[in-house]
């Protein structure tokens, strides 16, 4: 069992009744963008883990929470649900939203089967934003498509106020299981396989196009 | 880098202030008895609560009318006031009654003490997030105690627990620092709170053109900004 489940299982104790069981546990995020990771955690401010990385806080000093993910299934049961999990863009002094909302944009190619994971950290009493328990793996996903959504909206003060918000559509690692292995295999798909691990000429299966048509007996 | 405009808060006067770090709780359910569970929030923000006494010369410096315009998150300093959390402002009006001496408990060559408010400093260095550290106490001798605040940099903290060693006592914040603490930096007894002010809404209701200039501002409310 892991640091993180020894930990929790202590704060459990003897304990029967609920209210006696007081853990603090929050979840962190590691989105896996292409060149540019980004962590993020449920809480505020920045938290700092054993393993030397720094997890920007969502929650704000109100206690809304701007990172808006949903509830994990476990993938025991072999299905592949999607997750979505957005962001609203804030707007920044000297950096107007609409701005960044451009940038995030032209930069979503980051986004495509890159890898998504959610893990626990667990706080002690007195440990403040550096908790010495090792954080514990509790999902991973591969996301899809980035969603860039903008609306127009009212404030409590009665302006109207332009709102932009993120997203990226992810599935666990179930997706795909149904896929035939490999997929198709031909000249130029070799090829461009070939280019993409930096191999000059792969010709390899050139042959695969005189095969076409013809019937062959497997000795 | 954004470079963030930070305004001095006015210095007018208050009736009351106070600074609490009980930080944020999520909800953690009710249980078959009807208790609620809270899951405290690791490094919750602090804020600082300032009610301001009877403005009485608005038409010569209108600031509350001023203040009423920078409740968009604007940034605001604040130097804390001597409440009874300040530990030096009557503590040690007792202790230090002429001033405090140079370190060599000597006085100035007209007899005289320093004047002004007393500073500590930090001896070990604390990382970011992180919320023990060892502080030098000799010029302000032992008078902290927990509930006292301290400062480093702008930013306030609630002392949660102090042990004295002689004159090194071990003290536990809260809210974790926020900024990195290196050795000989100066420990403010009466710190600097940078925050934005949450309540915006309720403040501007008091504003009466009708007194006579006389403003009874509402509770300030700042919530502890981070930069």
């Amino acid at each position: 069992m892991s640091e993180f489940y020894e930990t929790l299982e202590e704060y459990l104790g003897e304990q029967d009744d609920v209210t006696d069981i007081r853990a603090v546990v929050r979840r962190c995020w590691f989105y896996d963008f292409a060149e540019q990771p980004v962590r993020l955690w449920q809480g505020q401010g920045k938290l700092f883990t054993t393993d030397g990385n720094e997890w920007l806080g969502t929650i704000d000093a109100n206690g809304t929470d701007y990172h808006k993910t949903p509830a994990m299934q476990d993938g025991r049961d072999g299905s592949s649900p999607s997750y979505r999990m957005s962001m609203p863009i804030i707007d920044l002094p000297n950096e107007p939203a609409f701005k960044l909302y451009e940038e995030l944009k032209a930069d979503q190619w980051r986004v495509s089967g890159r890898r998504v994971i959610c893990y626990l950290a667990i706080f002690n009493q007195g440990e403040a934003l550096r908790p010495q328990t090792p954080l514990s793996f509790f999902k991973e996903m591969t996301m899809f498509s980035p969603q860039f959504s903008e609306k127009v909206d009212v404030n409590a003060a009665g302006t109207l106020v332009k709102k932009y918000e993120v997203s990226v559509t992810a599935k666990d690692n179930n997706y795909g299981r149904s896929n035939v292995p490999r997929g198709t295999y031909a000249d130029t798909i070799q090829k461009e396989r070939a280019r993409q691990l930096g191999v000059p000429l792969d010709r390899g299966a050139e042959f695969l196009g005189l095969l076409a048509n013809r019937t062959y007996q497997i000795p | 880098m954004i470079d963030y405009k930070i305004l001095n808060f006015p210095t007018f006067p208050i009736s009351k202030q106070l600074f609490v770090a009980s930080g944020q709780a999520i909800d953690g359910g009710m249980t078959a008895g009807g208790v609620r569970m809270l899951s405290p929030e690791p490094g919750g923000r602090s804020m600082l609560e300032l009610q301001p006494s009877l403005q009485v010369n608005e038409w010569d410096y209108p600031l509350s009318s001023w203040l009423m315009s920078k409740v968009n998150g604007d940034i605001f300093r604040v130097r804390l006031a001597p409440t009874p959390q300040v530990a030096g402002s009557r503590v040690a009006a007792s202790q230090f009654k002429n001033g405090i001496p140079w370190d060599s408990d000597q006085p100035w060559s007209n007899q005289r003490n320093w004047d002004g408010d007393a500073t500590a400093s930090f001896v070990t260095p604390a990382l970011e997030g992180s919320n023990t550290v060892v502080i030098e106490t000799k010029a302000i001798k032992s008078i902290l105690r927990n509930g006292h605040v301290i400062g480093h940099g702008d930013v306030t903290y609630m002392i949660d627990d102090i042990q004295y060693n002689g004159s090194l006592a071990t003290i536990t914040v809260n809210p974790p620092f926020r900024k990195k603490i290196n050795p000989n930096d100066i420990a403010l007894v009466r710190p600097f709170f940078l925050g934005s002010i949450a309540n915006g809404d309720e403040m501007r209701i008091s504003y009466d053109a009708e007194n006579n200039g006389n403003i009874q501002l509402g509770v300030i409310r700042l919530n502890e900004v981070i930069l």
